[in-house]
């Protein structure tokens, strides 16, 4: 799974963006020059603490934020034509679903708003592997965290984007459902998509990642990019093995690294 | 399983209907026996309660004939007064420049007094019907459109995201989210603006009318006539109660995933 060169400008490619903000306290450097390269159905995880820039990396990925300089290309193409082709999958930390709308109806809403209304079948399909199946008729505030996040997650599956980008999906959950989630997660992807996955959880990023790329704060860079050797199918029993506490004590070497 | 947030069952319904009514016989009572039985007050001060339901039963055609004038008014300023409020919060909420430019005009506007303008609205627009309307619609613009710029413009950021990452329309955008998003905003204005409407149109008829519950009501105190004055002022509550259930019979219809927001006692 790992160490995939992309072929012909496949997959994403990041190329010396950095990016600045302008606030009341002056100009901050929230990344500086960073070069990232994601292939086609690799998982990847963005790994450091609270701002480094990780968040805001996976923002300009995905459309959302313009670098102060730099480019990024997907499958070789600007980054407007992947939002135009619909290429993205966005998941946040808040599961933001509409509370007015069933589960069902929420995880139709992207395909509603660019009229695909025809895909049903394929939503109620979803719902059933993130095991929301009997839920699909429930409104948002009668659902627990996870499941809310689970709804999300449908939604963000639905259109069947080539790259799903999750923005520290599960760090607003208790720790027991995190780490379920988190298996889940490993069922539900499938390798057909890449996936950019921001998190400060280091056991997180181990068990679901084939690569992980730990970034630094002030001003935000990429570190080391590590790739994680494990096999797959992975499951929660792959926590207890050694390798997987080797590249957890790794990984957290170089956050401290970091930090010092 | 989290909590349900369904509505509360009939029998709390009920009991939240029974609680004040009850109340408000018990003091209506106490008023009659204290105006029947004792001479602590002087009629045209307070007349019996009883007095003032005969009055109404004694000449109906001219009470609910000014009843129906206020409502015409109070109703078509209102419908007037929010739909401008509504539509005025549009580009407020979607842009800078204009909030900018129209906000401390739009709260400059609410610190004129009603009241101290309706004369000149007379001047304006004549003794018809149109001064009415104007003072009602200026009354229930404002909580209206303020409530509607706080609705449009509160919509999680993170999901007007997640539809820009799609390239969603942006009249999708509008219709499926922000617009069901700001409908309880609206609402909480909309119910300020009805109570405010029937205020409205009593201040339009003070200034120059000659049908209408605010004018009946002028007409009744310079004559000392105290009960027919009570008769048109509980007739002017009841509209205004009435007006405002319907708006949260609406507002429920329309939101039935929403609680109406109600006070919480103050418990520290």
């Amino acid at each position: 799974m790992t160490g995939i060169e992309p072929v012909n400008g496949q997959g994403v490619e990041v190329r010396a963006v950095s990016k600045q903000f302008v606030s009341r306290a002056g100009r901050q450097t929230a990344l500086s020059a960073v070069d990232l390269t994601i292939a086609p159905g690799q998982f990847v995880s963005l790994l450091g603490p609270s701002g480094c820039g990780k968040t805001s990396l996976l923002r300009i990925i995905g459309g959302l934020l313009e670098p102060t300089t730099g480019t990024v290309s997907i499958d070789g193409r600007s980054v407007d034509d992947a939002v135009r082709a619909r290429k993205f999958g966005f998941v946040f930390q808040d599961a933001t679903l509409l509370p007015w709308r069933t589960v069902r109806a929420n995880a139709m809403l992207l395909l509603d708003v660019i009229g695909r209304r025809n895909e049903e079948a394929r939503v109620d399909a979803l719902l059933e592997t993130v095991g929301l199946s009997n839920f699909a008729n429930h409104y948002p505030a009668q659902l627990s965290g996870g499941m809310r996040q689970r709804v999300a997650l449908a939604r963000a599956l639905a259109l069947d984007p080539e790259i799903l980008l999750m923005d520290e999906p599960f760090a607003a959950l208790d720790a027991i459902t995190r780490e379920r989630l988190g298996v889940e997660l490993l069922g539900i992807w499938d390798g057909a998509r890449a996936v950019v996955f921001v998190t400060h959880s280091i056991s997180e990023a181990v068990l679901l990642s084939d690569r992980v790329v730990v970034m630094s704060t002030s001003p935000g860079r990429v570190v080391a990019d590590i790739a994680i050797d494990l096999p797959r199918p992975r499951n929660g029993a792959v926590r207890l093995s050694e390798p997987f506490k080797t590249y957890e004590d790794q990984l957290r070497g170089l956050i401290e690294g970091v930090r010092a | 399983m989290a909590t349900n947030g369904r509505p509360a069952t009939g029998a709390a319904n009920a009991r939240s209907w029974l609680l004040p009514t009850g109340f408000l016989v018990l003091l209506i009572v106490i008023w009659q026996v204290i105006t029947q039985y004792t001479h602590w007050v002087q009629p045209y001060v307070l007349p019996q309660p009883w007095e003032v339901v005969r009055r109404m039963a004694d000449d109906p055609s001219m009470l609910f004939g000014s009843f129906q004038t206020t409502l015409i008014e109070v109703i078509v300023g209102f419908v007037i007064g929010s739909l401008v409020g509504v539509v005025i919060a549009l580009p407020i909420a979607y842009s800078a420049s204009v909030r900018n430019t129209l906000y401390p005009i739009i709260v400059a506007s609410q610190a004129v007094p009603k009241i101290a303008i309706a004369p000149l609205l007379v001047v304006w627009l004549g003794l018809g019907w149109t001064p009415k309307l104007a003072v009602v619609a200026l009354m229930v613009f404002f909580p209206v459109a303020m409530t509607s710029v706080q609705g449009f413009s509160s919509v999680d950021k993170n999901l007007v995201d997640l539809l820009r990452s799609v390239h969603a329309p942006p009249w999708q955008v509008f219709s499926r989210v922000r617009l069901p998003h700001a409908l309880p905003h609206i609402f909480s204005g909309l119910k300020i603006g009805i109570t405010l409407a029937v205020v409205g149109a009593v201040v339009g008829e003070w200034v120059g009318a000659n049908s209408g519950l605010g004018y009946l009501l002028l007409h009744a105190n310079s004559m000392l006539d105290t009960t027919l004055l009570y008769a048109s002022l509980v007739l002017l509550v009841v509209m205004g109660v009435v007006l405002f259930v319907l708006m949260e019979v609406v507002e429920r219809l329309l939101m039935p995933w929403q609680e109406p927001e109600k006070p919480v006692p103050v418990t520290s």
